[in-house]
């Protein structure tokens, strides 16, 4: 793997326990020298980790991903916009954080730096709720948190700017999975999300065809309305309420196909097209790590899935925005 | 088609449908029943109207909300709150039919379909722009790109910034009761000439009271009441459609630039869908992001025209320099085109031709028009001269006077007289003068109380003197050569334009080819462009801020002549342009100086009228005394005559015979009789008497003459007096009104001068960089709040810093003061570098204690291992095993032991230490304020450097305590390990006795 060739630091426990997202490769070395990986960027920093490992004083080693010059560079700029009142300077804000987004990950940049950032800054949701879904699916943790920070870029694309509004959009797409954290959360559930994520419209058909149970294809159909439910019920994670009923749409495709409505594209708004899109670019397996040029990767997005989700204004926005950074830096900007 | 429209049934209450609305009913199949032509029944589904104004009656009739029936008005609503409450769903004009919108708008409200983009609702919509809205108190710069974008579209921008604003704080107000949700998505586009601004959002639980009840139409305080009703009002098409299925609304406004549409076309619709229909598919032109795309504002504010004032305010409010511009539309505007055509066929005919060329004009009243008072004079003395002739003749004659006679040959005597250029003048004089004379004369012998036949020579010297120059007043008019220079130049402009413009080498024909509205308006412009060039190259008035009196009377006079309109009105014209010009809206600020001299001037202005007043009263007292003085001259005359003529005739007489009669007695040397002595002697006397008494009137007439001559020579001085305070006044007027001149003129240079750099701000403003100008003021703006917050909270500082000073100031100067604070926090800074290598030093050795213990641990787990095989080797084996080896071990164990119990005392008395002294350089530094800014940040820099030190410390120590807590566990399996050893020696002991004992 390629994070294995860095050279990995001694991290003790007390300094792992600081922190909320683990930000690289976590492995555990026995006396013999094998090394046990232990944790991936992007996943939950369980309490239980630590408790389990603080008596020992367990030093681990470690290998970063994320760059703490762009992830301080992105914390002072949220911080920044966060202090910002009127709308043209959070305009010129959000312009200068999509800017250095669009700089930063041209080339090799961890999205963790990104992801780290927005989550300290953006999240709301309750830990027990994180822990809920860390423990349901690893990977649907780390695919929600950058599917959430996904969201705050391209909504910043789509001129959203207010703090509190992308604070929501974060919290929204973390949180919209959140109906699938049930005990019947299976292997044909998080394949079927797998699946309708590579293949819009498709995810129920292939758990029938492969014999899921009716309460697994209902948690993956229901999913939305529970994700909804719980935002409802949560009134402190966001700030405008009504977002709530974006949860809603994450399923929904351009010809009304979709679930649990059958929306069709003409009635979906921007701020829910956001969180699609956001939800469509990052899949639960997904070895793409994005661990570098992810601005290639967003612009070279798969245009066939494009078609069959309502998103195709927001999406072209968002490369409209990081197209003109990449012009504006070609000619000489 | 969906099944729905198949269904649709339409109630027709309107009559006649428009054919492209009934067209378009026919071709969706659409079935609409006329009740006055079929008596169908039907599950109405729309009803539609025409001129009703209260829908609560088809309301209560049809039943509509029960029902379900929809109501569609295909005219204006005047009460929409009504309507809408009465299941009003659509307010559509016909004339919308005729435009591009008109099948969509219908499309889209039988077939029930919509969605939340511009192009879903409206087909084919190029974006023009979109932004969310999430404070809808700050929206000031979308807004403004919004209504500029109109602008450059040109529809009606201001009207679009109305329903927007009106709307938004709508919708603001629906947020607040949780009716609707943030955030408003806004698009707004073009399509066609129509200019479309579409808002949408989420909603839950909105009513229809929530709309009805701010649609309103009456303008009230309370602006909650009527938002809604702006905002539909503001719209050509209004649209507020509800997506049920998605809990969103859609509302859309239209303007079109189709001037068929006006107020009374507009229209409204509100749709509530419940289930969207397929919605077809528009292709949407453009897409747009405020983070891209940033355009600079342009100053738009040339396009906002205010609407025309009224007539009488027009004048008023122009500027200087457009003064004959504004009189001569303000005059053209006021003339109707038949009279212009009157004005113009007077131009061509022949006589008045004539008049024009030659200088001559009658005006209206038929007074004849004079160039100067010099032509007055000039025509005064003709008609003298020929009174005077007349006069001798009759005087010669010793006819009685006849009046039509006399008043004849006046005339004609007159016409003779005149010279060549005076020939049209006199000619319209004299036509009006034989009459005039006539009853001039019966007049003034009435005033005599005479017949007209007994009036005397004397008489008619008065009458020519007196009476003749009333007359000629009476039927003449002067005005100045500008007049007729204007009168002349205006007519020739007029001529030749209309010739030109209209192709014709007559006017004559020019007018015969004015058929068309299109032909007047062109010959209305060319009277203004005529008029206003005549004004200007006669009078110059773009270049003046004002006019002279005379001026203003010549441009009275020629005005009114040439559009025969009443002189009152035209001066009123002009008069008020002048008042316009001397009242400024915006007057400049007078200096002192300026304000003194205009005060001098006042009352120099005011002594000079009432000089003037005084100069008429003398002049009239003059002149009342020397008509007194002539008349009692002539009455005297006259009497003295009489006298002279009754007395002295008769003893002229008398005397003159008797004189005959003694100087007949005298030379024949004849005797006097007593009787002719007596008679002689009386006449000596009534000779001396008479002589006495021509000497006594002589002395009285030389005493009246000389105090004639005295009053005349009083009159006189009096009159030069008078005429020297005038001058002098005049003289003074003049200083001043040089001195003001020069101040104004001084002022108009500096009011001109900065107008210039206004013009040019203005200019510099209105070009490109003037928003990045706008903006660097801002940041700077910006800025400076910053600073001065900072500022703010440095000012707090230095008092709390002063004040902490204050109370220090008895010890030491402050000077030294802050230099041993600073030494002291070198001081401190070094014991806390050194404390932190301490530390550090420590930190490390806790670690290595901590890996010494981790191997103790393992070795005591080690030697467990073996004291446990040694015992189970032992009582399996019942051998007496002394293990030196095993006592060994338990040595090192407890030497060990006592070796981290020492480096853990060491390290807790360190610790220890190190918190003391952290403790007194927290008091020091607490106790030491600093007394300026450095040493305060250093302070505080030293502060978080202690409490993290202090935080590291508290951590070292749990640590520590932690540590503690291992070694008395490992103590406490030391003294458990040496007891069983304790036990196991003795148990061993015990075996080996037994041993012994069996050995034995």
């Amino acid at each position: 793997m390629k994070h294995a060739s860095l050279n990995p630091i001694q991290l003790p426990i007390r300094e792992f326990a600081k922190k909320n997202i683990c930000d690289g490769h976590l492995y555990l070395a026995t006396k013999e020298g094998r090394k046990f990986y232990l944790m991936k960027p992007g996943l939950f920093v369980d309490p239980a980790f630590i408790k389990k490992h603080a008596p020992h004083n367990t030093i681990f080693e470690f290998t970063p991903v994320v760059n703490e010059e762009v992830k301080e560079r992105f914390n002072v700029l949220f911080k920044e916009l966060l202090y910002l009142k009127f709308e043209r300077d959070l305009r010129v804000k959000t312009f200068e954080i999509v800017s250095f987004f669009q700089k930063a990950y041209t080339g090799k940049e961890h999205i963790l730096s990104f992801a780290s950032v927005c989550f300290e800054n953006f999240n709301k949701i309750p830990e027990e709720a994180l822990l809920k879904m860390h423990n349901t699916d690893m990977h649907l943790f780390r695919k929600s948190l950058y599917s959430a920070a996904f969201a705050v870029i391209i909504a910043m694309s789509n001129d959203y700017y207010h703090p509190l509004m992308l604070r929501d959009f974060f919290n929204v797409t973390f949180a919209q999975d959140m109906g699938l954290c049930e005990s019947e959360y299976s292997y044909y559930v998080a394949q079927a999300c797998n699946i309708e994520n590579r293949m819009p419209g498709s995810g129920k058909a292939w758990m029938v065809k492969e014999g899921a149970t009716p309460s697994e294809v209902n948690v993956f159909l229901e999913h939305p309305r529970k994700s909804y439910d719980f935002l409802k019920q949560a009134p402190d994670i966001l700030a405008f309420n009504e977002l709530a009923e974006i949860a809603l749409y994450q399923h929904e495709l351009a010809d009304g196909r979709g679930f649990p409505r059958g929306v069709h594209k003409g009635l979906i708004s921007s701020w829910e097209s956001i969180v699609i899109l956001a939800d469509s670019l990052v899949e639960i397996e997904d070895q793409h790590h994005f661990e570098n040029e992810v601005i290639s990767y967003i612009l070279n997005f798969q245009n066939e899935k494009l078609k069959d989700l309502p998103v195709g204004k927001v999406y072209k926005k968002l490369c409209l925005n990081l197209q003109y950074f990449v012009n504006a830096k070609e000619g000489g900007a | 088609m969906t099944d729905k429209q198949r269904t649709l049934a339409i109630l027709n209450l309107t009559g006649e449908l428009a054919p492209e609305l009934g067209e378009y009913f026919a071709k969706n199949g659409i079935k609409v029943i006329d009740p006055l032509t079929s008596s169908e029944k039907a599950d109405w589904t729309h009803i539609l109207t025409k001129d009703i104004h209260d829908f609560g009656l088809l309301r209560k009739t049809y039943k509509t909300l029960e029902k379900d029936i929809k109501l569609i008005s295909l005219t204006k609503v005047n009460d929409i709150q009504n309507f809408i409450v009465s299941h009003g769903k659509l307010i559509f004009d016909e004339l919308w039919m005729s435009g591009p919108l008109g099948p969509f708008i219908l499309d889209k409200f039988f077939q029930e379909y919509a969605g939340i983009n511009l192009g879903d609702n409206y087909p084919t919509f190029k974006e023009r722009g979109a932004f969310n809205i999430t404070n809808p108190f700050n929206t000031g710069e979308y807004l403004d790109q919004m209504v500029h974008q109109a602008f450059t579209d040109g529809v009606a921008a201001l009207s679009v910034k109305t329903f927007f604003d009106h709307l938004l704080m709508f919708l603001t107000g629906l947020k607040n009761k949780k009716k609707i949700g943030l955030p408003i998505e806004v698009t707004y586009g073009t399509f066609d000439g129509i200019f479309g601004v579409q808002l949408h959002f989420f909603t839950q639980d909105l009513m229809l009271e929530d709309v009805s009840s701010c649609l309103s139409s009456t303008i009230c305080k309370k602006a909650e009441e009527h938002l809604l009703n702006i905002s539909v009002q503001s719209a050509d098409f209004f649209d507020f459609t509800f997506l049920s299925q998605v809990n969103k609304v859609v509302v859309t406004g239209l303007w079109t630039k189709d001037e068929k549409i006006k107020i009374e076309n507009r229209g409204l619709m509100f749709a509530n869908l419940s289930s969207a229909a397929t919605l077809p598919s528009y292709p949407t032109e453009g897409i747009t992001s405020s983070l891209l795309v940033r355009p600079e504002i342009e100053d738009m504010s040339g396009k906002i025209i205010l609407p025309d004032a009224p007539q009488d305010e027009e004048v008023k409010r122009i500027s200087g320099k457009k003064m004959s511009e504004a009189l001569a539309q303000k005059i053209s505007s006021s003339l109707d085109f038949e009279k212009v055509k009157q004005i113009i066929k007077g131009n061509i005919d022949e006589d008045t031709f004539a008049q024009v060329v030659s200088g001559s004009v009658e005006t209206e009243e038929g007074k004849v028009i004079l160039g100067s008072d010099e032509e007055m004079k000039e025509i005064l003395n003709l008609v003298k001269g020929s009174v005077e002739e007349q006069k001798d003749i009759y005087r010669i004659s010793g006819q009685k006077l006849d009046p039509d006679n006399f008043a004849i040959k006046v005339s004609s005597g007159l016409m003779d007289k005149a010279k060549d250029d005076d020939v049209m003048k006199l000619k319209a004089l004299g036509q009006k003068l034989p009459e005039s004379i006539k009853t001039g004369l019966f007049d003034f012998a009435k005033k005599l109380n005479k017949p007209v036949e007994d009036l005397s020579l004397t008489d008619i010297n008065a009458f020519q003197n007196f009476e003749i120059p009333k007359l000629i007043k009476a039927h003449t008019t002067i005005i100045g050569s500008q007049h007729k220079a204007l009168i002349n130049d205006l007519r020739i402009k007029l001529d030749n334009g209309l010739k030109a413009e209209f192709m014709e080498d007559s006017v004559d024909k020019v007018i015969a080819s004015i058929k068309t509205p299109e032909d007047e308006a062109r010959v209305m412009e060319l009277l203004k462009t005529s008029l206003k060039n005549s004004l200007d190259s006669n009078f110059h008035l773009s270049e003046k801020d004002s006019i002279t009196q005379e001026e203003e009377n010549i441009l009275v006079k020629s005005l009114s002549s040439s559009f025969k309109e009443d002189e009152d009105t035209i001066r009123q014209i002009i008069v008020d342009k002048i008042e316009a010009k001397a009242n400024p809206l915006f007057t400049k600020e007078e200096s002192e100086a300026e304000k003194e001299l205009r005060r001098q001037l006042a009352i120099v202005n005011h002594d000079n009228a009432n000089l003037v007043a005084k100069l008429r009263t003398l002049m009239a007292e003059v002149k009342v005394l020397k008509d007194t003085k002539s008349s009692v001259a002539e009455v005297q005359a006259k009497a003295q005559e009489e006298a002279d003529a009754q007395v002295s005739s008769v003893i002229v007489d008398n005397d003159e015979e008797l004189r005959q009669h003694f100087q007949e007695k005298l030379a024949q040397q004849e005797a006097l009789s007593e009787k002719d002595q007596e008679t002689l002697k009386s006449l000596l006397e009534r000779e001396a008497k008479l002589i006495n008494e021509a000497k006594q009137e002589e002395i009285k007439a030389k005493k009246v003459h000389i105090e004639s001559a005295k009053k005349e020579s009083m009159f006189v001085q009096e009159y030069e007096k008078v005429n020297r305070q005038l001058r002098a006044k005049d003289l003074m007027f003049n200083k001043i009104k040089e001195t003001v001149q020069k101040i104004t003129d001084k002022k108009d240079f500096e009011i001109n001068d900065l107008k210039q750099k206004l013009d040019q701000v203005t200019r510099a403003l209105a070009a490109g960089p003037s928003q990045s100008q706008s903006n660097i003021m801002r940041d700077l703006e910006k800025q400076n709040q910053n600073l001065s917050k900072m500022l703010e909270v440095y000012k707090v500082k230095v008092s709390s810093l002063a004040t902490n000073i204050q109370s220090k100031a008895d010890d030491s100067t402050s000077k030294d003061e802050v230099r041993r604070i600073q030494m002291m926090n070198n001081q401190l800074k070094n014991q806390f570098e050194a404390a932190k290598k301490e530390l550090s030093k420590f930190q490390t050795k806790i670690s290595t204690d901590a890996a010494q213990i981790n191997s103790l641990r393992a070795e005591n787990l080690k030697l467990e291992f073996e004291l446990r095989r040694a015992s189970s080797e032992a009582s399996q084996k019942g051998a007496t095993v002394e293990s030196g080896d095993t006592q060994e071990t338990l040595k090192k164990i407890t030497a060990q032991n006592q070796i981290l119990e020492n480096q853990l005392k060491d390290a807790v008395t360190k610790l220890k230490d190190m918190e003391l002294r952290f403790g007194d350089s927290q008091k020091n530094q607490r106790v030491q304020n600093s007394t300026d800014n450095t040493v305060n940040t250093k302070i505080n820099q030293l502060e978080g450097s202690v409490k993290k030190l202090t935080q590291d410390l508290i951590e070292s120590r749990n640590q520590l305590n932690e540590l503690k807590k291992d070694s008395n566990k490992l103590r406490q399996e030391k003294t458990a390990l040496q007891n069983q050893l304790d036990r196991m020696k003795k148990e061993a002991q015990k075996a080996a006795t037994k041993k012994t004992g069996k050995a034995a």
